[in-house]
């Protein structure tokens, strides 16, 4: 009975000795370089991760958005056209659930034509009119053609011309999600509702991070 | 002997009313009409899954005043697409909609499930009915 006792006394205290669990986090994702040079005799390291590089695309009223626009914001990023038969419908219907959500609260939703020859600034602002969008918190991007498809490539996104699919161009329909300093911190499927609800509750993370 | 007959038959009947109340009430939509699945597979990527549309971009299906007046015409807005500009309850949508394929039974199907759930048109289609109309259509 006495052992009964201590035993239980022994459990309680282990019990009362576990720690709280780590706060959750969000992944950097990119390559992480480390550089190291040799000072006074000593190899010093320094730890790189991946940053969006600068960049300069027109928005929807024709006005320049550069990485000045969203320093310090989170934001989203998408690929899409507006001649787009398949996924983009979705994919701006979940996408104006984010916006609803949290263009209060500072996140940015930046979405790239991957088509410059039919969607021109004028073109783009047609189509945010559309989706009810009249502010720049949900920006529609163009630019020359180089630089959009060198952009998707930073994000590791998947962006090409093609003749054979519907509307000529296949793009993938994830969101990507970039934080304050340009990290890029998620993949999500565009096309579904879990795959908007995981990104909601991982901006919720990115937007307490200083 | 009767009369305790009488009770038990007192106690299931109600019994038996309520809950196939309750199943019409709460489960019945959960059994799923066929062309359901026809129209999240074609349709529900633009319409929503409930017909909700996508704001001034794509007009909504549930429910709609011009899908209910031109029930005849979806077939072929649905195979061959169109470029004419829409109203739908009271608002104008001007973005294109693209053509679908779709086998005969899938429009069939499809039809009688906008008609009955969503467009909520008093109408009825078999296939040969629909056959004949996705000829006329047919580029």
């Amino acid at each position: 009975m006495k052992w009964h006792l201590i035993l239980c006394a022994a459990m309680l205290l282990s019990l009362s000795s576990c720690k709280p669990p780590p706060e959750p986090k969000v992944k950097v994702l990119g390559e992480t370089l480390v550089y190291h040079q040799t000072i006074d005799g000593q190899v010093r390291y320094d730890t790189v991760t991946a940053v969006i590089p600068q960049f300069h695309f027109i928005d929807q009223y024709g006005h320049q958005v550069d990485t000045g626009t969203i320093s310090g914001h989170v934001y989203v990023v998408d690929f899409f056209f507006t001649h787009c038969p398949s996924i983009c419908p979705k994919m701006k219907a979940e996408l104006h659930k984010v916006y609803e959500k949290y263009s209060d609260k500072g996140v940015l939703i930046l979405s790239h034509s991957i088509d410059p020859e039919r969607d021109t600034f004028p073109a783009l602002r047609l189509y945010a009119e559309k989706l009810n969008i009249d502010n720049n918190k949900w920006l529609f991007l163009t630019g020359d053609h180089d630089s959009i498809y060198a952009m998707a490539d930073r994000y590791l996104a998947y962006a090409k011309e093609d003749k054979e699919s519907p509307g000529g161009f296949v793009h993938d329909g994830n969101f990507i999600l970039v934080d304050k300093k340009r990290h890029i911190r998620g993949y999500y499927d565009g096309t579904t509702d879990e795959g908007t609800e995981k990104m909601m509750s991982d901006i919720e993370l990115l937007l307490h991070e200083k | 002997m009767k009369s305790k007959f009488l009770r038990i038959i007192l106690i299931v009947v109600p019994l038996g009313c309520i809950s196939f109340f309750l199943y019409m009430t709460f489960f019945h939509s959960a059994y799923d009409h066929p062309g359901r699945y026809v129209y999240l597979d074609h349709c529900s990527s633009c319409h929503g899954e409930k017909g909700e549309g996508i704001q001034q971009l794509v007009p909504p299906l549930a429910d709609a005043d011009l899908a209910r007046e031109q029930f005849d015409s979806l077939p072929c807005w649905i195979l061959a697409g169109t470029n004419r500009p829409m109203i739908v309850n009271g608002k104008t949508y001007d973005q294109p909609m693209y053509p679908t394929a779709m086998t005969d039974i899938e429009m069939t199907n499809l039809l009688n499930y906008l008609a009955s759930d969503m467009v909520h048109a008093k109408r009825q289609y078999k296939s040969d009915a629909v056959i004949k109309m996705m000829q006329r259509c047919r580029p």
